[in-house]
Formats: structure tokens, sequence, C-alpha cells
């Protein structure tokens, strides 16, 4: 684990703007290490501060992906920086996503909001292989905040990945009724197959999000131990030195962020 | 283990010697009540005295550089602390655990020589049920002056001090009479609801942490002195704190006092992390002496039962 606080001097190469507030940000650090899907690394902004952000892709070795959206003090500075401009990142943290052996296994992947970033990270390591199918609920607010739209629906176009989308407004008709559902994404597991012994699900949402859906999912006949969410907390070093990401006695940052449901269930508290 | 002997005539040589390598320490009561370290004149007479703040400061400070533009040189002598508690003691093996790959800490750990002794107990403290000698470098204990560390004993070997050997080491305080079911360490944290009295209570002031030999939460601030050169700083901070738990967009994973005294508790009495093995707790009840609402870890956990009842 690195521990040290030195951080590696990186440049951003590319800023693409997803929606009003958030943007897909490419940095060049030139080291040989890789933020894995479910991994994360600190941005710093040297003399502002520094945030815990996720891989929202792999691009090249040497650089890393984020998908980040304009939340407060430091995201806003990194909104102000152009190509070009140097910030630090350490990491890479948390033990990102091991799912199982994934022959003859179906995947399923939920995410909600911003929880795309990781979630398309993951998807982009199982897309074409092994498993038997992959599978995407991917919900917002509103259909213009779905990110990644476009990528998407070219991997479901090529039959490579199953899509359904599901937004809280009403529908216009053009919208295909197989793909797009009006209603919160966590209805989407009701329309689950009734055999789900070969499913593997990987979740990323709100918190609130996790509440209802984690469980239902359970209640589908899913076992525990294959339904893995990556939890938010707040986190300052990423090396369980400061205390600040803690749920339910374990510290997200180095034994998560993403945990099984049969672990969620030994962290009272955890997920709300 | 080796010990030399400890009396009139060898206090002053052994005194002597650390002080030649360096500087040496002992807890003695400020003007103002405190109790902290201050430069030793000889070695310790008195009994052993609990300083009011603990160790941890001197191995992550209140304010600490942990990362700038302009490295600094660190020019920190080596410091001898003479006369610590065994809890004191039991709080730094605690933090080299969590401290383990964090070069700051290994670097102030290492300028660190650690000479435990036993102490008397008060009405506050109630040491925890302890498994062996936490480590130190010396130990101090009914005249005898244990090598406890490898550089300890090397320090002495090529003096000609009178001692001897004993296989069973020093002998630890036994505790005292803390009723079995008001020692925290046979509890477990009450749900954060029967938390609620105490957490109206409670200020939410953070001196608990503060205080406490085994808190570590610290906050990484960045900093632009004034002429332009930029630091990051790790400051110490506390679950105690409403901010602690709060994320971008408002959403608050500890929002209630109770949800943080909660916390609180299970640091203290399980630990984090993978195993939950062992309470960081050890006992030295300063909480209970500084929290101005009178909330030491007893003092709520008896509450909390009161409120279950
Ligand atoms: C494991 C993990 C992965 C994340 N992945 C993404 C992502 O892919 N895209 C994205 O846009 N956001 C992500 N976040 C959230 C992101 O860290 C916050 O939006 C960001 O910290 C806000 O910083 P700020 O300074 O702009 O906000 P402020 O509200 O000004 O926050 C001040 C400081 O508090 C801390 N803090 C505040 N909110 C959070 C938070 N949610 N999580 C952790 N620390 C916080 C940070 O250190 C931050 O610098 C992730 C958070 C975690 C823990
Ligand atoms: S328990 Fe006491 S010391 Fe700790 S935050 Fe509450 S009032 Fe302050
Ligand atoms: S919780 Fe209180 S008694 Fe226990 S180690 Fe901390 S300050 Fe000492
Ligand atoms: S982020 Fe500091 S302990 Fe986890």
């Amino acid at each position: 684990m690195n521990v040290s606080f030195q951080p590696y001097p990186a440049t951003l190469v590319a800023i693409e703007s997803l929606h009003n507030d958030v943007r897909v940000f490419t940095f060049d650090h030139q080291q040989a290490m890789t933020v894995q899907p479910g991994q994360f690394a600190e941005i710093i902004l040297p003399g502002i501060g520094g945030f815990p952000v996720s891989a929202c892709g792999y691009v090249t070795a040497g650089t890393f992906q984020a998908c980040i959206r304009r939340a407060g003090r430091v995201t806003s500075a990194l909104f102000r920086c152009t190509i070009g401009d140097c910030v630090g990142v350490r990491g890479p943290f948390g033990n990102g996503f091991h799912l199982p052996d994934l022959a003859r296994k179906d995947v399923l992947l939920i995410a909600g909001g911003l929880g795309i970033a990781p979630i398309r990270a993951l998807l982009q390591s199982v897309v074409g292989g092994a498993a038997r199918s992959v599978t995407l609920f991917y919900g917002a607010r509103r259909a213009a905040e779905l990110l990644f739209l476009p990528e998407l629906e070219a991997l479901a176009e090529r039959g490579s990945l199953c899509l359904r989308l599901a937004v809280e407004e009403p529908l216009e008709a053009i919208c295909s009724p197989q793909r797009w559902h009006s209603g919160p994404v966590t209805d989407l597991v009701d329309a689950l197959p009734s055999s789900t012994a070969t499913l593997l699900v990987a979740v990323c949402g709100p918190p609130q999000m996790y509440a209802v859906l984690l469980e239902k999912l359970a209640t589908t006949g899913i076992t525990a131990a294959h339904i893995f969410a990556t939890l938010e907390r707040r986190m300052r070093c990423g090396v369980g030195e400061c205390g600040h990401c803690v749920a339910g006695g374990h510290y997200v940052c180095t034994e998560g962020p993403v945990f099984s449901l049969a672990q969620l269930r030994q962290m009272p508290g955890a997920i709300a | 283990m080796r010990f030399l002997n400890l009396d009139e005539t060898t206090r002053p040589r052994i005194f002597a010697l650390l002080s030649a390598v360096c500087d040496t320490l002992t807890a003695d009561r400020a003007d103002d009540g405190t109790v902290c370290w201050h430069p030793a004149l000889s070695w310790p007479e008195s009994d052993v005295r609990l300083t009011t703040v603990p160790l941890k400061t001197m191995l992550v400070p209140h304010r600490e550089i942990v990362w700038s533009e302009q490295p600094s040189v660190d020019v920190r002598h080596p410091r001898a602390l003479l006369g610590v508690p065994v809890c004191d003691l039991a709080a730094i093996a605690q933090l080299d655990r969590v401290f383990a790959a964090d070069p700051f800490w290994q670097r102030q750990r290492h300028n660190l020589f650690l000479v435990g002794a036993s102490c008397l107990s008060d009405a506050e403290c109630f040491c925890s049920p302890w498994s062996g000698l936490p480590p130190c470098d010396l130990f101090a204990e009914a005249g005898r002056l244990w090598l406890v560390s490898p550089r300890a004993e090397e320090l002495f070997a090529r003096y000609d001090l009178p001692g001897g050997e004993s296989a069973d080491g020093p002998v630890l305080p036994l505790g005292h009479a803390v009723q079995k079911q008001d020692s925290p360490f046979v509890q477990s944290v009450p749900e954060a609801d029967l938390l609620d009295l105490v957490a109206a209570r409670c200020l939410g002031c953070g001196v608990c942490s503060a205080v406490c030999p085994t808190c570590h939460c610290f906050d990484l601030r960045d900093s632009v002195d004034d002429v332009g050169d930029v630091s990051r700083l790790r400051v110490w901070d506390s679950c105690q704190f409403v901010g602690h738990g709060r994320v971008a967009g408002g959403h608050n994973f500890r929002p209630r006092q109770q949800d943080r005294l909660h916390c609180r508790l299970e640091h203290k009495l399980q630990g984090f992390g993978p195993d939950h093995e062992e309470a960081l707790c050890v006992g030295c009840g300063r909480c209970a002496r500084s929290c101005p609402a009178g909330l030491g870890l007893r003092q709520i956990l008896a509450s909390a039962r009161q409120a279950r009842q």
C-alpha cells in the first residue's frame, strides 16, 4: 500500500463535457499504476485540496480517466482547469470489483446516477469476456442526465450488452418500451428471470438506492455473496489512517469500497 | 529478560548515559494544572504521572506537513521519555499498527526512546486486562530497570552496571477494583438509540478524541504560504464533529450525535478493520477527566445500561 502523501504529477490531456455539471477528465500520470474498476484515486489540486474519484474506464497505460461531477470546492476548481494543466494523483486505493469466475455466468450491472462511472469501467472489462451475457440497468432522474448513452446504445446494438434504462419522468412515444422504463431503476429488478442462480451482480448508486435494492435482489434468489456494491463515504487519506470512511466498523477505503451483500449484512449501519 | 538495578547509586549513571544520547523528558505538573513532558534534570523520583495530552502528540502532531513543494529537513532530536504508564505504551502499540506503513510516524517513532513504568491508579482510570508488556525500550519497576528492546540492551551493554536476569520480566499493574459489570472491556457497543439520552448531554466538542491516546482521525488541508509555496498538512479531526461523515451534496452518514457517539464507542470497544479483535481503549481515563459533560467511556456505557432497563 502506498502511504506516501507525495502525489504523482499528472497532466490533464482531455476534457469531455457530458452534461452541465459532469465531465470526463483524462489525466496522463506516466506511472506504472492502473486504477482497476471499482478502485479509486485521489485527484489533488495543489494548494486547494483533493478528492477521491473512481476510474470510469481504461484508456492507455499511464493514464487515469474519471467522470466527475462539480459538487463542491475542489471539483469546482478542477472544472476551471484546461488541457495541459498539472494536477497531482495519489493511488490506486481500495479493493476494486473482484467478480468470481465469469464462465457460464450472467453479469448484471446496476447503476444509479453518477454510479455509472465505476460501472462503466467494470462493463469495459467484462464485455466480450468469458461471461455468457452482460446486462446493464441504468437509471437517472431525467433522460438528459443519462451519461455515456451513445456508447452504451452502440454496445447494445452490436448485441454485446442488454441495456435497460429507467428515468423518473414520463416517457415520450419515441422511446422503445423494451429498453426504457419510467420509474426508479429498482423497478427493473422485478423483471429478472426466475432462474437467478447464474447471476453475478454489481451495483453503484446513491446511498438511498442501496437500502431498497440490495435486499430486493436477494429475494429473487441471488446469493448474497454474488451481489456486490460499492460504498461512498467521506474519504481523506485512502489508506486506513484518517478514520473518515468508517462504515459498520470497517474501513471502506482499504477493505472496500466494494463489498458483497453477505459482508454488508455483517456491517450494521453501512447501508441506510 | 535482563535488568539493571535501579537505586540511589545507579540512577545518576543511567540518567547520564541516556542524556548523552538523547533529550530526556519527564512528566510534570505545570502551573496551570496540566501535566506535560518537561526536560528532566535527573531520574524522576516521583510516581508516574499521566500527561493531560497523550503521547500521540509527539508522533502525529496536531498539525504536520505531509507534503510540500519545498522539501524540509527534519532536525528532531532523539528523545527519551522517562516514566510512560503502561496504558500509554499500549496505546502506542495500537497506533503502531494503524501507522505501520506511514513514513512520518515511523520516523518520529524511531526517534522516541520509551521508558515505561508501573503506576498507581486514580478514580477515573481502569487498566485493561493487559496480555503482556507492550513494546517499549526500558521498563522501571520495583528497583529494577528492565532492558526490553534490543536497542536498550545495546546501549547499556558497553557499561558495567549492576543487574541480573529473570525469565519473568516486570510485573504489570493488575488493574484495580473496577466492578466487572462496569468494565468497558466486557461490554458491547449499545445500539445508537440507547445513546439518545447521553447524546443529548454531549456538546460534540471533540475533546474526548483529542485526549484519547488511541484516537487518530485527521483531516488533510492544503495551504499556500506567504511566498506561494504549497503544502499539505494533516490536522487532527474528531468523529464527534458533525461534518466528519458528511459528503458533497450534503448527505451525512452520521447525522445525529448518537450516531457519532456510536462511532467512537465502536472504535474504543472493538476497533475498526477486518478483525475487530481488540478494544482500542486502554483505560487511561482521560476522556472522563476532560469531558465538560462528564461523559467518560464508562459513564456513557453506564447511562446506556440504565436506558436499557
Ligand atoms: C470511492 C469514491 C469514489 C468516488 N467516485 C466519484 C466519481 O467517479 N465521480 C464523482 O464525481 N465523484 C466521485 N466521488 C465523490 C467525490 O469524491 C466528491 O464529489 C468530492 O469529494 C467532492 O469534493 P469537493 O471538494 O468538490 O466538495 P466539498 O463538498 O467542497 O468537499 C470538501 C472535501 O470533503 C471530502 N468529500 C466531500 N464529499 C465527499 C464524497 N462524496 N466522498 C468522499 N469525500 C468527500 C473531500 O475530501 C472534499 O475535497 C467518489 C467518492 C468516493 C468516496
Ligand atoms: S463526549 Fe464529552 S468530550 Fe466528547 S464530544 Fe461529547 S461533550 Fe465533548
Ligand atoms: S476511551 Fe477514554 S479511557 Fe479509553 S483510552 Fe480513550 S481516553 Fe482513555
Ligand atoms: S479514507 Fe482515511 S481511513 Fe479511509
